[in-house]
């Protein structure tokens, strides 16, 4: 494998990534040659391929590294933040202009269209952003954010559509005012709440965790991350505490449960009347 | 049962464990990862990730000849889909070696329940489990922490000091040597058994299981000393527990006995060390976590995701066609839970450490029904060793990176690493 002195294997990748992210976004794919990013990255050509298979590895590999990924950022910083919340935050900030690698996504597209190469790998990369966002309307359909009956991926689907179109209409071709379209947003998402709004309080509707003990394992992740929904049995097996039922101010304990669970066997459930 | 009746019970089923099979040893470097890799090779053990990655994107499962013939899955989706297949994966041996064991030795296996396939791995596994239970492992905490802070009495007033050799290495060491109710000065022996055991993979056959044979005698005369001190310990727990109504057969309770002193020294060393390297490699991370402890469990699974220490094995049940390859009955597989950790269809931002990543559903003790019976052990280990290290030298660099080098083999973590810590 082709390395620079001094330099690991991991630093050559990123190295090259970041060098694809600025040229890819500069030039777009048709007009980008590899030997253009291997020269930016100041690596030879054999260096690069002995990283990167081909022209639309790299561009993907670019755009998982470098490219606008508020989402992932926004659950990361607080997980504990409630979906509609996240979803309207990032809404409002699809009007704002980018820096150059946030239209990187716009390169990968229009590359797809000429090339089955790149078609196939954005093809992989649109629905792994779908799954995130898929996940995350599940979440909150279980917490009650969200109306249960909505189909999770055609909501993602709309979400995609928002986001995609907002790196095509950038501000210089058409503007809209921040407010009306904060406005607009908070009608939409209103819009997808559940038919009748939930009685926290009542426990007809409460929010309730769940594990499956066929899929549960053990690994505690439950017990550690949310103490007080979650204990652990004689032999370290996962329990719920009494009946399982979310008090409001835990509903980020919850999720973290849920989400940290390596064998995915923890749920969340809405209690029907 | 007396001593002698243990010992030859022992003798007699060690004799047939060893009647497997063996196949060639091929070594030297590796001509094309696809389709030739070795996990023991240089190159693999100073930077595994760049090669796994280039696998998941070319194959994604990788083949070699070596070892017998077996199998590198690089995605997480295969590497899950293996562990929960107990169906056509077999763990009659997790160590990928050129010696595959008798398969009458299947489902109980040499060391249980590692070895262990079902319906006999959940009634081994059910043995052990209350015993490493959090709530049970959380009684070896004050303990383990006054030996983090004994430890680093004796390396205050150094300039340089080796954090894999004179630090990690002697936390899991002692810590389970006091579990089982071994003397705490027989330390430096294990971590020969533990070489042994792990490493040593391309030594021939017969060589190698003439190593192991140490860590047995020593195991036996553990065992003979307990049956005439029975006492409060692991090893006096599993002489006096019952399965199916029975006691254990020694060959069962010598096999775990090794089990517990193998597996639990290696990997959390490994742990230990991987994220003490990441600290003084990334001062930005090291400046946080300092100024953040709170942030530290949340870091700690980061390490584990990104620096997992375990790659297990399975063999093949039947000759089938498994996603698009051909694996015939016996192959080996690899089943890397480091690469599995890596996989960007899986991980955002995969091939970077984000010590605050919140949610983390990392492979690093193991998906399904093989989770690592340690993992509340090694959880409190590695929390406890870091905490106190990071409050008694909170700033700390690679003194050498060149002389910082890596274990081979499917354990993987530093056994050198010069840190400066003044």
């Amino acid at each position: 494998m082709g390395r620079i002195a001094g330099v690991t294997a991991a630093q050559t990748r990123d190295r090259l990534l970041r060098a694809a992210a600025d040229v890819f976004a500069e030039r777009g794919y048709d007009g980008t040659r590899v030997a253009d990013i291997a020269a930016a990255a100041g690596v030879s050509n054999g260096a690069l391929y002995a990283h990167f298979d081909s022209k639309a590895d790299l561009l993907t590999g670019a755009l998982r590294a470098h490219g606008r990924r508020l989402l992932a950022d926004m659950v990361a910083a607080d997980p504990g933040r409630p979906v509609t919340e996240l979803l309207l935050a990032i809404g409002r900030s699809l009007p704002h202009p980018l820096d150059a690698r946030g239209y990187l996504i716009v390169e990968a597209l229009v590359g797809a269209r000429r090339d089955a190469d790149v078609a196939e790998q954005m093809r992989c990369y649109i629905g792994e952003r779908a799954d995130l966002l898929a996940g995350l309307i599940r979440i909150a359909q279980a917490g009650a954010e969200l109306d249960p009956a909505l189909s999770p991926n055609a909501v993602a689907h709309f979400c995609l559509l928002l986001a995609m179109g907002s790196t095509l209409i950038t501000p210089d071709l058409h503007e809209v005012g921040e407010e009306e379209w904060a406005a607009l947003l908070t009608r939409v998402v209103a819009g997808l709440a559940p038919r009748t709004p939930p009685h926290r309080t009542d426990r007809s509707n409460a929010v309730r965790v769940q594990i499956d003990s066929q899929l549960c394992q053990g690994h505690g992740r439950c017990y550690d991350l949310a103490p007080g929904l979650f204990g652990e049995d004689d032999d370290g097996y996962g329990t719920v505490r009494g009946d399982g039922v979310v008090p409001p101010e835990s509903a980020p304990d919850a999720r973290r449960a849920v989400l940290n669970c390596p064998e995915h066997a923890i749920q969340l459930l809405e209690e029907e009347a | 049962m007396t001593a002698s009746d243990f010992t030859r019970e022992f003798r007699e089923r060690r004799e047939r464990e060893l009647d497997g099979s063996r196949s060639e040893i091929v070594t030297g470097p590796v001509s094309d990862w696809a389709t030739d890799f070795s996990h023991l090779e240089p190159e693999w053990a100073a930077d595994p990730y760049p090669i796994q990655d280039e696998l998941r994107d070319r194959c994604p499962i990788a083949h070699t000849g070596r070892f017998g013939g077996a199998w590198l899955p690089t995605r997480y989706e295969d590497v899950a889909a293996i562990a929960y297949d107990t169906e056509h994966f077999s763990s009659r041996a997790i160590i990928c070696s050129n010696f595959r064991p008798p398969l009458e030795l299947a489902p109980v296996g040499g060391s249980p329940p590692i070895s262990s396939d079902p319906p006999f791995h959940q009634h081994a596994r059910k043995v052990l489990l209350p015993a490493f239970t959090k709530t049970a492992i959380t009684r070896q905490e004050p303990a383990t922490r006054a030996l983090c802070n004994s430890l680093i009495d004796a390396l205050e007033g150094q300039e340089v000091v080796d954090a894999a050799r004179d630090y990690a290495q002697h936390i899991p060491v002692r810590v389970i040597a006091a579990m089982l109710g071994f003397p705490p000065a027989d330390g430096p022996q294990f971590r020969v058994f533990v070489e042994d055991v792990l490493e040593g993979i391309n030594l021939p056959p017969d060589e190698r299981i003439a190593r192991i044979s140490r860590l047995f005698e020593y195991l036996l005369a553990q065992v003979n000393d307990h049956l005439a001190n029975p006492r409060e310990d692991l090893t006096t727990y599993l002489l006096n527990a019952e399965l199916y109504g029975q006691k254990l057969d020694p060959s069962h309770v010598v096999g775990t006995m090794a089990l517990l002193l193998i597996a639990g020294i290696d990997t959390t060393w490994s742990a230990i060390g991987a994220s003490l390297w990441h600290l003084a490699e990334n001062p930005a991370d090291l400046g946080r976590l300092v100024a953040d402890p709170g942030l530290l469990p949340t870091a700690i699974e980061e390490f584990l995701r990104a620096y997992a220490p375990v790659t297990m094995a399975r063999l093949v049940k039947e000759d089938m066609q498994w996603h698009g390859v051909d694996m015939k009955a016996e192959d080996w597989i690899l089943l890397s839970f480091p690469a599995a950790n890596r996989d960007p269809a899986q991980f955002d931002r995969a091939d970077q450490v984000v010590i605050d990543r919140e949610f983390n559903r990392h492979a690093a003790f193991g998906l399904g029904i093989h989770r690592c019976v340690g993992s509340h052990l090694a959880r409190m280990e590695l929390r406890v060793a870091l905490e106190t290290w990071l409050a008694r030298f909170p700033a700390f660099t690679l003194a050498d990176p060149s002389a910082v080098s890596w274990s081979t083999g499917q354990i993987r973590g530093p056994r050198a690493l010069p840190l400066r810590i003044t």
